[in-house]
Order: C-alpha cells, then sequence, then structure tokens
C-alpha cells in the first residue's frame, strides 16, 4: 500500500536525475564517442606539427582545426549524440518506461537528462580548445593562448543552443540523429553564405565571440583563411542569441516530452 | 465484446480505441476489474502491449475513456505513485548495478538514500540476487533481468501492478515463487494485471481472464472455461537446457508429454496436459537441478483458440 513517503519535488528530480545519469554515461560508451571527436582536432594538430611545417602554417591549422573540427563537428557532435539518447532509444528498449512510469514530472527527468549532457560536455569541449592551442607553436607574436581561451568561452555558450536545438528535435521525433546530421551540414552552408542569413547560424555567432582576441598581431592572417569577408556581429548580440536559443529549445523540447508518447519499434499492433 | 460492470472496480475502461496511423490497435474494449489479479491473454500481436501501455499512462486512448484507482492515468504522477509497471522487454539500464538500479527507482518515489538502499537490497535478496546485487545488469543472464524488474516493481509497495509477460526467461522453481509472490499481493488488497500471451502462466495466477485478439476484447471470464478449450489444441513448450538429450529422454517417460524434438537451445516438448507437464517440471526441478534455464511457449494453440472464438 502507499506508504507516508512523498515523491520528490522537480528540483530533486532533476538533481537525482541528472546524477544518476551522469553515473550512466560514467559508465557507458557516448562519452567515449564524444571523448574521441573532442581529442581529434589535438591529434591532427600534434600531427601537423610533428611533419615540421612553418609556425604560420600551424597557425592556419589551428584556426581551420578550431572552427572546422572543434566547433562543427566536436561541439555539435557531443551535443548530437547525448540529445539523441533519450527518449527515442529508450523507448525502443522499453527502459523509459521506468522513467515514464515513476511519481515525477516528465519534465523534470528530461531536464535531469539536459543538465547531466551539459555537465559532460562543458567539462569535455572548453577543455579541448585549450589542449588544441597546447599541440600548436605558432609564431613568437601571435597569442593563440588568448584565441583558445575565447574559444573555450564560446563552446560554454554555443554547446548548450546545439544541446537544446537537438533535444527539442529529439522530443518531437526518432529521427533525430538524421535532422541532426541535416542541421549541421546545412548550417555549415548557410554561414558560407555571409550576410543575414549567415547571422541565423550558430557558427557566425561563435566566430563572432572569437573575433575579437583576433588581432593583426595574433593570427589575423591566418584567421582570414577560415573566415574570409567575416563581418562579425557584436559580442553582446552573440551571446543573447546563443543563450535565447538555449532557453527557447529547451523549454519547447521540455513541453514536448510532457506532451508526448514515446512508442517503442518493437510494440505491437494487431 | 464488452466486458460487464464490476462494483468496487479499480480498473475501468469503457469503448477504448486506440489507432496508430491506419492500424487499429485496440477497438471499442471496455471492462472492468476489481482488486485482485486478472489475466491479460493474447496471442502476440492482439494490444495486450498498446493496453497496458495505455493502463500505465504512457500513452492516451484515442477515443474511450480509462479510469485507473479513479485518476486518469496518462503522464499522472499522482497517479504513478500508486502503481508500479514491469514492462515486458529486457528493459533495464545495463550500466548500472541491480542494487543502484532499485535505489534510484525508489528515490524517485520519494525515498531517502540510506532507506532506498536498504529496501533495494531486502528486495533483490528475496529475488535471489544477493550475490549479484554488486555488479552491472549488463552482466545478468535473462532469468536474473526478470527477478530484478519484479523487485524493483515489489519494492514500490504499489496499489496496482502491471506485469508484462512477468515470468518470461525464469526457470521453473522461480515461477513459482514469483506466481505465489503475486498472489501475496493480490491477497493483500492489490490489483494485479498479469498480462502473458500463455493460458497457463495466467491459469496459476488467477481465474480471471481478459482475452484479447486483433484489438478487441475476445472474452472476459473464468480461465478454466478457457482451459476447456485450449486443450483441444496440442501445447509446444520451449525447454531451455544444457543437456537437451538427457532431459530429453527423461520427458518422454512422463504420461504428460506427448512428443520431444530436440532444438538448438533445449527442447521443444508437446504436451496434451500444459499444467501437468509444468507442475511436474518445477516438481522435478525442486528435487535436483535438472539444468533447465528457461520455458517459453510459443502462443499456436492460443492462437488457434482465439480464431475458434472469434470464428476467424
Amino acid at each position: 500500500m502507499s506508504g507516508p513517503v512523498r515523491p520528490p519535488g522537480a528540483a530533486k528530480t532533476v538533481l537525482e536525475t541528472a546524477a544518476f545519469t551522469l553515473l550512466r554515461t560514467a559508465r557507458g560508451k557516448r562519452w567515449m564517442i564524444a571523448a574521441a571527436l573532442v581529442l581529434l582536432p589535438t591529434v591532427i594538430a600534434l600531427i601537423v606539427r610533428a611533419s615540421d611545417v612553418s609556425p604560420f602554417r600551424q597557425e592556419r591549422v589551428f584556426f581551420g582545426l578550431l572552427i572546422n573540427l572543434h566547433f562543427k563537428l566536436a561541439v555539435a557532435g557531443t551535443a548530437l549524440a547525448f540529445a539523441t539518447a533519450f527518449p527515442w532509444p529508450e523507448a525502443d528498449d522499453a527502459s523509459l518506461t521506468w522513467w515514464f512510469t515513476s511519481p515525477v514530472k516528465r519534465w523534470a527527468v528530461a531536464l535531469g537528462r539536459f543538465a547531466a549532457a551539459l555537465v559532460t560536455g562543458l567539462v569535455l569541449l572548453p577543455c579541448a580548445a585549450l589542449l588544441l592551442k597546447s599541440a600548436v607553436v605558432g609564431r613568437p607574436t601571435s597569442d593563440l593562448g588568448a584565441v583558445a581561451r575565447s574559444a573555450a568561452l564560446a563552446t560554454v555558450v554555443v554547446y548548450p543552443a546545439y544541446l537544446a536545438v537537438f533535444s527539442l528535435v529529439s522530443a518531437w521525433t526518432r529521427r533525430a540523429l538524421v535532422i541532426g546530421l541535416v542541421f549541421v551540414v546545412l548550417e555549415n552552408f548557410l554561414v558560407a553564405l555571409q550576410g543575414n542569413v549567415a547571422r541565423l547560424t550558430m557558427i557566425h555567432h561563435v566566430k563572432s565571440l572569437l573575433a575579437p582576441s583576433i588581432t593583426p598581431d595574433i593570427g589575423r592572417a591566418a584567421w582570414s583563411i577560415v573566415s574570409r569577408d567575416f563581418e562579425a556581429s557584436a559580442a553582446s548580440t552573440s551571446v543573447t542569441a546563443l543563450v535565447a536559443t538555449t532557453v527557447i529549445a529547451l523549454a519547447l523540447s521540455l513541453v514536448l516530452v510532457t506532451r508526448g508518447e514515446y512508442r517503442g519499434k518493437t510494440s505491437q499492433a494487431a | 465484446m464488452s466486458g460487464a460492470a464490476v462494483r468496487g472496480a479499480t480498473i475501468e475502461v469503457r469503448q477504448l480505441s486506440r489507432a496508430f496511423g491506419q492500424v487499429v490497435a485496440l477497438n471499442e474494449v471496455s471492462f472492468d476489474v476489481a482488486p485482485g489479479i486478472v489475466g491479460l491473454l493474447g496471442p502476440n500481436g492482439a494490444g495486450k502491449s498498446t493496453l497496458l501501455k495505455i493502463l500505465t499512462g504512457e500513452l492516451r486512448p484515442s477515443l474511450g475513456s480509462v479510469r485507473v484507482l479513479g485518476l486518469d492515468p496518462f503522464a499522472n504522477p499522482e497517479y504513478f505513485a500508486r502503481i508500479a509497471v514491469a514492462p515486458e522487454q529486457e528493459a533495464l539500464f545495463e550500466d548500472v548495478t541491480g542494487r543502484e538500479f532499485i535505489t534510484f527507482m525508489l528515490k524517485l518515489r520519494g525515498h531517502d538514500a540510506a532507506d532506498a538502499g536498504r529496501r533495494a537490497e531486502e528486495h533483490l535478496d528475496a529475488m535471489g540476487l544477493a550475490d549479484a546485487m554488486h555488479r552491472k545488469i549488463g552482466g545478468y543472464s535473462k532469468g536474473m533481468r526478470q527477478r530484478c524488474k519484479l523487485a524493483a516493481v515489489f519494492s514500490a509497495d504499489a496499489e496496482a501492478l502491471f506485469l508484462d509477460e512477468p515470468l518470461t526467461g525464469l526457470d521453473p522453481v522461480w515461477r513459482h515463487r514469483i506466481q505465489t509472490r503475486i498472489r501475496e499481493r493480490a491477497e493483500a488488497g492489490v490489483t494485479v494485471v498479469f498480462s502473458s500471451h500463455v493460458l497457463h502462466e495466467v491459469e496459476q495466477a488467477t481465474r480471471q481472464v481478459l482475452l484479447l485478439h486483433r484489438g478487441r476484447l475476445a472474452a472476459q471470464g473464468e480461465a478454466r472455461e478457457i482451459r476447456a478449450m485450449v486443450d483441444k489444441h496440442p501445447h509446444r513448450i520451449h525447454v531451455e537446457c544444457a543437456r537437451p538429450r538427457e532431459i530429453g529422454a527423461r520427458l518422454l517417460a512422463w504420461d504428460s508429454v506427448e512428443s520431444v524434438r530436440v532444438t538448438p537451445k533445449g527442447l521443444l516438448v508437446t504436451t496434451p496436459k500444459p499444467d501437468r507437464f509444468y507442475a511436474s517440471l518445477t516438481e522435478a526441478s525442486a528435487a535436483e537441478d535438472l539444468g533447465v534455464t528457461g520455458l517459453h511457449s510459443p502462443d499456436d494453440s492460443l492462437a488457434a483458440l482465439f480464431e475458434t472464438l472469434v470464428g476467424g
């Protein structure tokens, strides 16, 4: 019979869910995928460095890896890997039943899952930007450390935005992985167009956050190779855009999870 | 077919229909269930899992209404505080230990960490998992996973239990123990919905049966009436065991066994008297270790019965 215990409130549910998910993540395989993505730019930079290229070319490689591998692949890919883990895969193996028949709010469970993915990404990804810098030897006049620190901060702002957008897609459809990949490809296409269309992409705002740290003394020539004709938005505009994307996408995903029906592929019908 | 209204019903289903696109999984199903055990019986694809998911608040009805314990089930935490659900598949979190899993589920029910841990250990111990509770669930056998799921369900002290194929993968001794445990809960006033595609399993637990076939309630009533019809059809039981030839030779000597065929995972036994066969196997397994690790029953005989019932 029902005992005297009362189910936890939303805040405790979020914390318990996040802690349990982090425990599972630490023992699972998804963090290894994320770690591999995160380490890839550094590994490539080390290979380039070992091949004895000039400091200027190493700077070019640094900016190329930072934008194209770190932000476009590692940050977006890690967000996609974690966001698509819930709820559809768990609906398919029926373990979602344990979450969704517990006496707690669905949105609190989803927020706990989001928080766990956020913590994991924010531990791994900013470090990756700093690690990448440590693998590069630029010209003596170039302060790539300042750029790496800006990249780490930009990661802290953009990763939650990617995670929230992909969580929204995951709450909506089981094809979130495919849609997420299309999103990343489309974003790359749009950012290359420049102008106002490019401002709709998260990569544009990442570049805008990096731009102030890149002066003529520290690698503007190298930076221009990955950012030809780039017109940066104000840093405050970019931060606002990314934070607003995070909040709106996350709120919508929590609404969808609360109202949605998640029926596994193996469920049978007459 | 509609079931009769029952005084004091804890589950009230009225004209329930559920469609997935063009596929009608449930079609105008109505019934009431009072506290005690009710068997939800039907071949695979009959709509049992869809009905259970509606009763457990994971899916909404397309049409009709469902009230359980006086509440609307869908996404209702107040309702979930009073029920417990064991899903059919091997649905557990592979990366955590049995103790961590049940402790977490109890925390979501409001138990503090110490109490949740203690209760988790008690219930895992009762399910014969004392030695395995600190191992990851990913390393559990099918039977251990099933017992771990049931430990989670029993630890919840719920007013209504929804068990989807709860005996699948269990050896004869554990099947008997779990059936006894379920009966004890029902005698204490708990409503238990026991879903299975195997009549014998349901019959051992309860006399009250709901028969689903192709999304409709084909019959509601006494299990023995269904048994009388089913016995006209041969019954096949797959026995998973390590020494199939040796065990098969012994089984052939039983009068409840018609034929035995060796398969890659064990034996396929045909019996005209499945209840006697199950009873004999449980007794023999309790007396000595036969090496039987699981029992599965293909639903051919039951499917044939349903075809008869609905004139298909």
